[in-house]
């Protein structure tokens, strides 16, 4: 069965657009989340998050599109981190599919539509209300790169680009494809800044991972993608190789909508499957890039499953959520562009704002960033509403 | 590999009396001005009063169905939960985005929040059966429940003995509105024949859940096997379908005339209507054809009560005179059905099945 090489990345976070200014800043300890200067809330908000500072004008512009108005703004972050991370193939027969995943789709458009519509059922642009399926991104990523193996869209909540990578490995070992694009694209709107208010845990400071004193996430907007090619297929189309996604699970945690059960054990299984499929031993994992929200619940259970899956032997780990914000389906692709940059740009990603430890379990992320020989074995873990749990393992 | 999927049991909540698998469309409800809803069960039948209490209408039908084809299964365990859904929870969406809207205070319950995401069937489904098996939902428009059933197929290409999927959608009073709206911008084409369908030139937007027991080995309930399924995504261009399809049964050996019933998307919608006509005329002149959505209406996940249907009609022998478009003769025996649909001339699927 052949190998899935990693062949192509590209992100847009509130770190800035494209890998580049990622890796600096990642690398420069610098958080994007701050006050939101762009968003529109319905509801004053005095809270921080990880907003992309450019309009959807601007978006439009980088992308040079002659109007971004035909566009809600997930479609725009996924178009431009689907434009970087995308490797053309000098072969027109090699099969190229799209898997892309997105939480609430063209949200942005339908709140201006539904702010129009509610008051009177005749009104409202409907040029708006189309873009609101989580379908629309995926085919305008698609008609605009020219994919046409297959295309389709996967929302499990925040592990979605997670499980997008799932599929999308899937195909290609099952010889349905021989080269696919897989990410997540989530825009703030809203719609997902008012639900997870009223779920009481956004937090009104930075969010603080792992922290004894964590006090709920902070949102973010992005878009992450990445360039998966069978063995043969880069091989043909001299495709420089990052990794190799050599591992992957998922698994229902069965126990409610939105919290883990006391013990993570669908977030411990998913880790285990990950480490069976890759063929590896949990002390081959050198690095664990967490979900580690900053949520109470999230962080604790996350905990206790790397205890049950590592015992003593804990890899190094951290959340990049601090630099990010929670960026909901993107998350998981996001913070697998992370991982592989530091696999390859030698460095150690740090846990920003943690300071003390929680008591149930003890952990201790990266505090600051190392600057040492990357880690050579990676598990990311991206956790969703559902009791869905996903772990991808990345290899060099 | 198993090239060979089963279907071993099916649930169907639809417009019609599907509940009953022994029935087959013996008595057909009709649409009500510009919908067709879902009949809908004594949801306490199958559902936990205490689960059923905190659902809305979409959750019941689909929990309802997936239920339907659990209880069809018996003791088999799933190795995978696929469902597809291609707008979710749009009455719980709709609720909360007018409290967010009118309300311009944080002191919302975020209940509806909660059950808007489009993967919260799959975990009902994963709680009721207290199951930690692999649980993905697509999402993408008229692919939502053809993605989910890859997913089930490539599962027991995997070595997997049985898998759940699918698919659902529901029809709320806000989408008719837009809908509606969205298909009186179309300017009717008047050359439009009404050869197959004498309803006016119009889509009758529907709704439906549909699971299924995909296995990889027969069983005495077996209802039909699934031999393909193929996803077109028409990349926004015009050209026609006809190669693909022609390809799809070479791959599968078999000819045009090798198909025994086409059951075809066809419906009012002028959109799309033309195509089907030309696809119809050009590709399939000679071939028995049947229609299912006038039967549970048009929806991004319409194919998958196609899919009950024609595992029906291969299971049954029967093809309901309803759903008849045109009959050339009458076959002794219905070996191969293609299902074939066409969401808005951009996701277009094949699905062939066979008789066992």
């Amino acid at each position: 069965m052949t190998k899935v090489l990693v062949t192509g990345m590209g992100i847009v976070s509130a770190l800035g657009i494209g890998v580049e200014i990622n890796l600096a800043h990642l690398k420069a300890e610098k958080s994007g989340i701050d006050s939101y200067k762009l968003f529109k809330p319905f509801i004053p908000y005095d809270l921080p998050i990880g907003e992309i500072p450019h309009s959807n004008k601007q978006l439009g512009e980088l992308l040079g599109l002659k109007s971004s108005k035909d566009f809600s703004r997930t479609s725009l972050l996924g178009l431009l981190a689907a434009r970087e991370a995308y490797v053309e193939s000098s072969n027109p027969k090699l099969k190229t599919g799209l898997v892309s995943s997105t939480t609430v789709g063209g949200m942005d458009q339908s709140e201006i539509f539904y702010q129009d519509f509610l008051p009177d059922n005749e009104a409202g642009s409907l040029r708006t209300i189309l873009m609101h399926d989580c379908g629309e991104s995926s085919e305008q990523i698609a008609r605009n790169l020219g994919i046409k193996g297959l295309v389709t869209t996967i929302n499990t909540a925040c592990s979605s680009a997670a499980n997008a990578a799932i599929f999308g490995a899937r195909l290609l070992k099952a010889g349905k494809l021989d080269r696919v694009l897989i990410g997540g694209v989530d825009a703030i709107t809203n719609f997902t800044m008012g639900g997870f208010n009223a779920l009481g845990i956004l937090n009104a400071e930075y969010c603080k991972p792992f922290d004894k004193n964590r006090n709920g996430l902070n949102l973010g907007e992005g878009s992450a993608f990445l360039m998966l090619e069978t063995e043969a297929a880069a091989k043909e189309n001299n495709s420089e190789v990052f990794c190799e996604l050599s591992g992957y699970g998922n698994a229902n945690d069965a126990y409610h909508q939105t919290a883990s059960s006391p013990e993570g054990s669908g977030a411990a299984l998913a880790m285990q499957r990950a480490i069976e499929v890759a063929q590896i031993s949990p002390a081959d994992v050198e690095y664990i890039n967490a979900h580690g929200t900053g949520t109470g619940n999230n962080d604790l259970t996350e905990g206790l499953a790397i205890k049950t899956v590592f015992g003593e032997n804990i890899p190094k780990f951290s959340s990049t959520k601090g630099y990010t914000g929670h960026c909901l389906a993107a998350s998981g692709s996001l913070e697998a562009v992370f991982s592989i940059l530091s696999m390859n740009q030698n460095f150690w990603l740090p846990n920003l704002n943690f300071k003390e430890p929680i008591e149930e379990h003890g952990l201790i992320p990266i505090q600051k960033l190392i600057e040492a020989e990357g880690p050579k074995t990676i598990l990311s873990n991206s956790f969703g509403f559902g009791g869905n749990c996903t772990s991808l393992i990345f290899k060099k | 590999m198993s090239k060979n999927y089963f279907i071993n049991a099916m649930g169907c909540v639809s417009p019609q009396n599907s509940l009953d698998n022994n029935n087959f469309l013996t008595e057909i409800k009709e649409a009500q001005i510009d919908r067709l809803a879902c009949f809908e069960p004594n949801y306490r039948d199958l559902i936990n009063p205490r689960i059923l209490r905190r659902m809305d209408r979409v959750s019941r039908m689909t929990i309802f169905a997936a239920s339907l084809c659990l209880q069809e299964s018996g003791e088999v365990e799933m190795d995978a939960i696929l469902t597809g859904t291609g707008l979710g929870f749009m009455f719980n969406t709709t609720v909360f985005l007018k409290n967010i809207i009118e309300s311009g205070d944080s002191l919302v319950s975020p209940t509806t929040f909660i059950q808007s995401t489009h993967n919260s069937a799959g975990g009902i489904i994963a709680r009721m059966l207290n199951s930690n098996k692999y649980n993905f939902t697509y999402v993408h428009r008229g692919f939502s429940f053809e993605s989910a059933l890859l997913d089930a197929m490539l599962h027991l290409e995997e070595g997997c003995q049985n898998v759940l999927v699918g698919a659902f959608d529901e029809i709320t009073e806000e989408y008719i509105k837009v809908m509606n709206r969205l298909q009186s911008l179309k300017r009717l084409d008047k050359d439009q024949s009404t050869q197959f369908l004498d309803a006016s030139i119009r889509a009758i937007w529907g709704e439906s859940a549909a699971f299924f027991t995909l296995g990889a080995n027969q069983t005495e309930k077996t209802y039909a096997k699934i031999k393909e399924m193929k996803m077109v995504f028409s990349n926004g261009t015009n050209e026609s379908i006809k190669p693909e399809i022609e390809l799809f049964l070479e791959e599968n050996g078999l000819k045009i005339e090798d198909i025994d019933l086409v059951l075809s998307g066809i419906d009012g919608n002028p959109m799309t209507r033309k195509n089907y006509l030309d696809l119809h005329e050009s590709l399939l002149p000679n071939n028995d054809m049947a229609s299912f959505k006038n039967l549970c209406g048009e929806h991004k996940t319409a194919s998958s009560f196609a899919l009950w249907m024609a595992a029906q009609i291969l299971h049954k022998q029967f093809i309901p005179e309803v759903s008849k478009l045109n009959f050339k003769e009458t076959k002794a025996k219905i070996n191969n059905v293609l299902i074939y649909n066409n969401y808005n001339n951009i996701n277009q699927s094949l699905i062939l099945l066979e008789h066992v």
